[in-house]
């Protein structure tokens, strides 16, 4: 996590590659309980690093998997386990389209 | 104000069942639904699937939205007549959904805050009024170039954001920001500005503000990952033969040297020249052997000695089908 001082009045944060949050901050950057995001560790909508709660670290994606998960709950009743499933296939997506981007520029 | 056909934006017919109705709004929500749906428009028809929804899931605004009739046409100008929900007994409690208040004009005047759908228990956005709440946080997708990335260039990002005014009317308003990009970010990835989101309610702080990155396509490059891949048009003798040619990448041209005997489709890797990053990405140059055209005699007697020379040689030797 970055931030950028010389944005002025622009506090401006990279959910980056060197993001490690702990439960406490991504509680803070998502409004959700503890309770709510080890929900979400057992359903494999996060998956962090470390093994107790307590030493856990969040990379990058966490906090956009927290809020995909919770509009695609809102939205269509998904449940989190079904979120974790959205999630990986999106990513799968996201990780295809660009390989085929990449093909069909070859020719 | 447009009149908006709540049955044609569903796609069923004025007379479908309160189950047709759900079934048609689960599929297109799932169609639409930003996070999901690759469609250009998907939040624009995702809001107006919602809207649609709103109204006709719910018996009584239903039979209040079919008592203006059925001659209007979608895009229309609208007024509500003056007494068109006179003679319905409304419960109160207004609209539930979240994201309500991103809803047309065309619902906001017929059920919004201010409307007769409106009771004790109160629209969301009353019933606000007597908390202290932070704001909410607002998410958007931005387009950068990869050079914006590469260098972590300043961009002004343009948003347009939905706003309630004094009268509670939705306006729609163009923020400019002038947003430093991380050097090294990637699609898909998030900035977070810091107290950019929704306005604080009763003196709470604002919300932030997500901008979900996204690449635009590049002229010359196309990218996965952090590893940026480009094709190089190559002669028949630089890649027999071997060669040093200038090669654009992000950072500038570099010299490329081609390997004797180098093939068509084949890959030469230009380590760390990717986007940066902790690993930075590499850089894939893919050859491509471009063969001079036969268009004089000269060039078809080249060919042709070629063909001579080379009389062992089989292209197509070990290809499938053979």
């Amino acid at each position: 996590m970055n931030s950028n001082a010389d944005e002025g009045r622009l506090a401006v944060e990279w959910l980056g590659d060197d993001c490690r949050l702990t439960l406490a901050q991504l509680c803070r950057l998502t409004r959700l309980s503890a309770e709510e995001l080890i929900e979400m560790v057992e359903a494999g909508v996060l998956d962090p690093l470390g093994g107790q709660p307590a030493e856990w670290r969040f990379g990058a994606p966490a906090v956009r998997r927290v809020q995909v998960a919770m509009r695609l709950r809102r939205d269509l009743q998904v449940n989190l386990a079904g979120s974790a499933m959205v999630l990986d296939l999106l990513d799968e997506l996201r990780a295809l389209r660009e390989r085929l981007r990449v093909l069909e520029n070859r020719d | 104000m447009q009149y908006k056909d709540y049955y044609e934006i569903l796609g069923v017919s004025r007379d479908a069942t309160q189950d047709e109705i759900k079934r048609a709004y689960r599929k297109l929500a799932r169609k639409y639904h930003p996070d999901v749906s690759k469609e250009p428009d998907a939040e624009e028809r995702f809001k107006e699937v919602g809207e649609a929804y709103e109204v006709l899931k719910d018996p009584e605004k239903r039979a209040a939205y079919d008592q203006l009739g059925s001659q209007w046409q979608a895009g229309q100008d609208f007024r509500p007549p003056p007494d068109w929900d006179a003679g319905f007994e409304f419960r109160g409690g207004g609209f539930t959904g979240a994201g309500a208040e991103h809803f047309s004009d065309f619902f906001e005047t017929l059920f919004g805050a201010h409307g007769p759908f409106t009771g004790q228990a109160g629209g969301t956005r009353r019933s606000h009024r007597a908390y202290q709440a932070r704001g909410e946080d607002h998410h958007a997708k931005i387009l950068i170039s990869l050079e914006d990335s590469y260098q972590g260039r300043t961009r002004s990002v343009q948003l347009r954001m939905p706003e309630l005014d004094e009268q509670g009317h939705v306006q729609l308003r163009t923020r400019t920001l002038n947003v430093t990009i991380p050097r090294g970010i990637i699609a898909g990835q998030q900035i977070r500005l810091g107290g950019q989101g929704g306005p604080g309610l009763g003196g709470g702080p604002a919300g932030d503000l997500y901008l979900e990155v996204e690449f635009e396509p590049h002229p010359l490059f196309s990218v996965e990952g952090r590893d940026v891949y480009l094709n190089l048009p190559v002669a028949p003798w630089e890649a027999a033969l071997g060669a040093r040619v200038p090669v654009d990448t992000l950072g500038g041209k570099v010299d490329l040297k081609i390997p004797a005997g180098a093939q068509s489709g084949q890959k030469l890797r230009l380590k760390g020249r990717g986007l940066p990053g902790k690993t930075p990405g590499d850089q894939y140059v893919v050859l491509k052997i471009v063969t001079p055209p036969a268009t004089t005699e000269a060039a078809r007697d080249f060919y042709k000695r070629m063909q001579k020379e080379f009389s062992g040689f089989d292209p197509r030797k070990g290809a499938a089908g053979r």
